[in-house]
């Protein structure tokens, strides 16, 4: 075989930039980092904040709402860099934070789905791999239908759901979600059975019930609040504790009879064996942040969550209640053992 | 009509405000570089710039993003005409005809006519998301899963548009990558498929990894083994030369019209969006066209009508955000976390509550189109410049390139090797003459059209009937079975109208 000149060069180049590349890729592999003390001036490096759910949705705000309060507010002036690691229903960045052990410079944003997704996924890490350092609030799932729907409160959803089992649809962003689980108790606590149809988001699941495709389904206040105002969409109840103070006519699922109660945590967890000083640390800032103005009026008061925070060991002792109790409901659901597909 | 008018008017006060000016420049020129490297989406692009917008006004901040969304559609053209390497999944429809046109040393062509389709669609898109936003979102709500269903199905049938010479290669292209994208998390059963008990692939494989290695590395190695098979392709720097003449422009003209409708229609679709608009008006192109054995051979409608789709596309899925409040693509989903952030609160009251900043924004995409057909005219020859440079040196840069993107995804090593044996598999497909972007359409449209299936069997508890009960998605399914039929059917009529000629 002939070779022109030109040719023999594309390769040689080519195969250096492959060269150079793999050699780079030798290199990460070996840097392994133990746990290290934190310095007098932390954070005196970047903080790198994981989301582990895609731009746009209620972690990333919650995420992003943080990093600009601590800025604006002059709380704390490290600097707080959000990334995404999205994928997997939260495994994808969950794993990433979970390998970095004794990383003093991560944190991560948890919600319930922290104790849930590494049950029904049976993930290589768990709740407990992590390092608790604070529950600043607990956001609130709200059950609603379009405007036009012939479901005036949630007995006669429920009632025509018992009648007829699956003639009822939920719209939900995946079985093993919050949304699911919350469905679960429902179900539990009535002799309902729902149709639950899997969405790839929040959006899509809006989008099918104002076009009437799907029949009810559950959301976060702020992300609907939009379309209450507007009169396209309708709540029949809250699945807390209380009412929300912005919707007062609202009722809970509880008043109503059923033995149900589903709030969202929202937290910040660390990677496996932080530092205690660094968790002492962020633990204390975000106590001062969650008190500002500013986070009580712009965070929860507009999106309608309630102030919950809980410092370290509370947080740890508190999701240890909630490991056990999501546990007992996803072995009731089945959850985790293969379902059959419909 | 005449409020309308006065708001646009107003929308016009404030978006040409010296700072709101300087924003949406400073947004197109970022969203043309983000476009134009691979590795950076569109969404990494906009949520990286979101902090910088913190303390901003609310309608400077929103002109800014929204000019980087459309910017980089632009830019992803560049990368996908010059050096095969498509960045986002809307523009892989563009590879096939503009990176031939490139090799054939008419890249400052592909590069024009997709600037003006862009333009035109970008623009026409603008005017229907001023005149046409309520109705447009009413039509959207109209589609459930069945009608999804459909119109990937329909989708689909792009295949024998893009498949190449043989109908069985094709098809094993598209049947492979719907295949790969089953890799992950299946969230109907909330069950893990293909994953063999790794946390990292749960997430699926990453597109732009599979593309890039498909594409871009594999035409990399197939040039390694051709002998001589990359001379320097000499450019003119004129930027005369990237005018379309009369004849191309002729034969673009209504490319351009039918890519700009399709988009329309698909972009404002939530979850749907420019990709599947891209490969539609690709595949409708070819069906039109009186010379289809041209296409995949540097034919320019194939770069104008799937440039023109995408960029309408991106344009009319602006309306759900605005008028519904609900984001109807990644990029836009970004957009509205902003929004909350800056303390707006979507929905459809937007419009009333803040017509400003709505109205700003809607008028701001009148100029930013305008900054962008300029910027790009005298940009091109610059670009298409880089082909003088010799193909070594060029491969070396875009294998740098692809591999730091491909890293930089996730900072995932994996992502790395992955794409590496993309690489050689988009080598061998190219060698054996099976269709790399049919691999992409089976990738991209898979996941939904098996979600939209299975969430249709769902609803109608195991009917197949609601595919056809329902109107709209009756007549996509009998487009798509007609869609399906018709090349097949041509083929057949060709074939025996040759057989007539030889007997007589």
């Amino acid at each position: 075989m002939t070779t022109t000149p030109s040719a023999v060069r594309i390769r040689a180049l080519s195969l250096a930039a492959l060269l150079a590349v793999g050699m780079a890729f030798a290199g990460w592999s070996g840097s392994a980092i133990g746990a290290a003390q934190i310095p007098e001036n932390y954070p005196d490096r970047p903080i790198e904040f994981v989301v582990q759910y895609a731009p746009g949705g209620g972690s990333d705000n919650f995420a992003r709402m943080i990093a600009s309060t601590l800025a604006s507010e002059g709380i704390s002036d490290a600097t707080l860099n959000v990334v995404n690691r999205e994928g997997g229903s939260g495994a994808i960045g969950q794993a990433y934070v979970a390998g970095k052990e004794g990383d003093n410079y991560t944190l991560m944003t948890m919600t319930s789905a922290l104790v849930t997704s590494p049950v029904v996924l049976d993930l290589e890490h768990d709740f407990e791999d992590f390092t608790p350092i604070a529950r600043l609030a607990a956001d609130q799932l709200l059950i609603v239908v379009p405007a036009d729907s012939e479901f005036q409160t949630m007995e006669d959803l429920l009632a025509a759901a018992s009648a007829e089992p699956d003639s009822v649809s939920w719209g939900g962003t995946g079985l093993g979600g919050e949304d699911s689980l919350l469905l679960g108790q429902i179900e539990q606590a009535s002799d309902a059975q729902l149709n639950y149809v899997a969405f790839e988001s929040g959006g899509e699941v809006q989008i099918a019930l104002l076009g009437g495709h799907v029949d009810v389904a559950s959301s976060n206040p702020n992300e609907i609040i939009g379309q209450l105002e507007a009169g396209e969409l309708r709540p029949l109840a809250v699945a807390g504790d209380e009412r929300l103070t912005l919707l007062p006519d609202v009722p809970t699922l509880q008043e109503m009879g059923f033995d149900v109660l589903f709030e969202q945590a929202r937290g910040i967890v660390g990677p496996p064996g932080m530092d205690p000083a660094a968790v002492q640390y962020w633990a204390d800032t975000l106590k001062a942040m969650t008190e500002t103005e500013k986070w009580q009026t712009e965070y929860l008061e507009r999106n309608m969550l309630l102030d919950a925070y809980l410092g370290p060991e509370e947080f740890a002792a508190w999701m240890a209640e909630e490991t056990a109790a999501t546990e007992a409901l996803i072995a009731e659901m089945g959850l985790t053992e293969a379902t059959p597909a419909p | 009509m005449l409020e309308l008018l006065q708001s646009l008017g107003d929308g016009f006060r404030i978006a040409l405000t010296p700072t709101n000016l300087l924003f949406a420049l400073a947004g197109v020129l970022a969203g043309m570089i983000i476009g134009a490297l691979p590795g950076i989406g569109t969404v990494v692009g906009v949520s990286l710039l979101l902090p910088l917008t913190y303390g901003m006004d609310p309608t400077s901040a929103i002109i800014m993003l929204a000019a980087i969304y459309y910017g980089a559609q632009y830019g992803g053209t560049i990368t996908s005409v010059l050096m095969n390497l498509p960045g986002e999944a809307a523009t892989v429809a563009t590879t096939l005809d503009g990176y031939q046109m490139a090799r054939q040393g008419r890249a400052a062509k592909a590069l024009g006519i997709a600037t003006i389709g862009s333009f035109v669609a970008g623009t026409v898109g603008v005017i229907v998301v001023t005149l046409l936003s309520p109705v447009l979102a009413n039509f959207a709500l109209k589609f459930g899963p069945p009608e999804y269903f459909a119109l990937i199905l329909l989708g689909f049938t792009a295949i024998s548009a893009i498949g190449g010479s043989s109908l069985v290669k094709g098809l094993t292209s598209v049947i492979l990558g719907l295949l790969i994208s089953t890799v992950g998390l299946d969230i109907m059963t909330g069950r893990p498929r293909f994953t063999f008990g790794e946390d990292w692939l749960l997430g699926g494989l990453d597109f732009v990894v599979v593309a890039v290695g498909l594409f871009g590395i594999g035409e990399i190695l197939d040039g390694m083994m051709t002998p001589g098979g990359h001379p320097i392709i000499k450019t003119s720097l004129s930027w005369r030369n990237s005018i379309p003449s009369a004849a191309e422009w002729i034969r673009s003209r209504w490319a351009i019209v039918r890519g700009t409708l399709v988009g329309l229609a698909i972009g404002v679709l939530p979850g749907a969006g420019s990709t599947l608009a891209s490969f539609i008006a690709y595949s409708v192109e070819r069906n039109a066209s009186k010379h289809p054995e041209e296409f995949g051979k540097g034919a320019i409608e194939g770069v104008a009508a799937p440039e023109s789709a995408n960029n309408a596309a991106s344009a009319t899925a602006m309306i759900p955000l605005l008028t519904l409040g609900v984001p109807g693509s990644g990029t836009t989903a970004v957009l509205l976390g902003g929004f909350l952030l800056w303390g707006l609160r979507p929905g459809p009251l937007l419009f009333t509550q803040h017509p400003d900043f709505a109205w700003g924004l809607i008028a701001s995409m009148y100029i930013g189109n305008m900054m962008l057909v300029l910027l790009n005219i005298f940009a091109i020859p610059v670009f298409a410049s880089m082909l003088r440079i010799p193909y070594a040196i060029q491969a070396a840069f875009v294998v740098i390139f692809a591999l730091v993107g491909a890293y930089s995804i996730s900072n995932n090593q994996y992502d790395v090797l992955i794409m590496i044996a993309f690489g050689l598999l988009g080598f061998a497909m190219k060698r054996l003459d099976f269709s790399p972007a049919g691999l992409i359409l089976g990738l991209v449209l898979g996941p939904l059209a098996e979600l939209s299936l299975r969430q249709s069997l769902t609803l109608s508890r195991g009917n197949w009937a609601i595919f056809f009960e329902r109107p709209i998605s009756g007549a996509l399914m009998v487009l798509a079975i007609v869609a399906l039929a018709w090349p097949l059917a041509r083929r057949a009529l060709v074939q025996r109208g040759d057989l007539i000629e030889a007997d007589g």
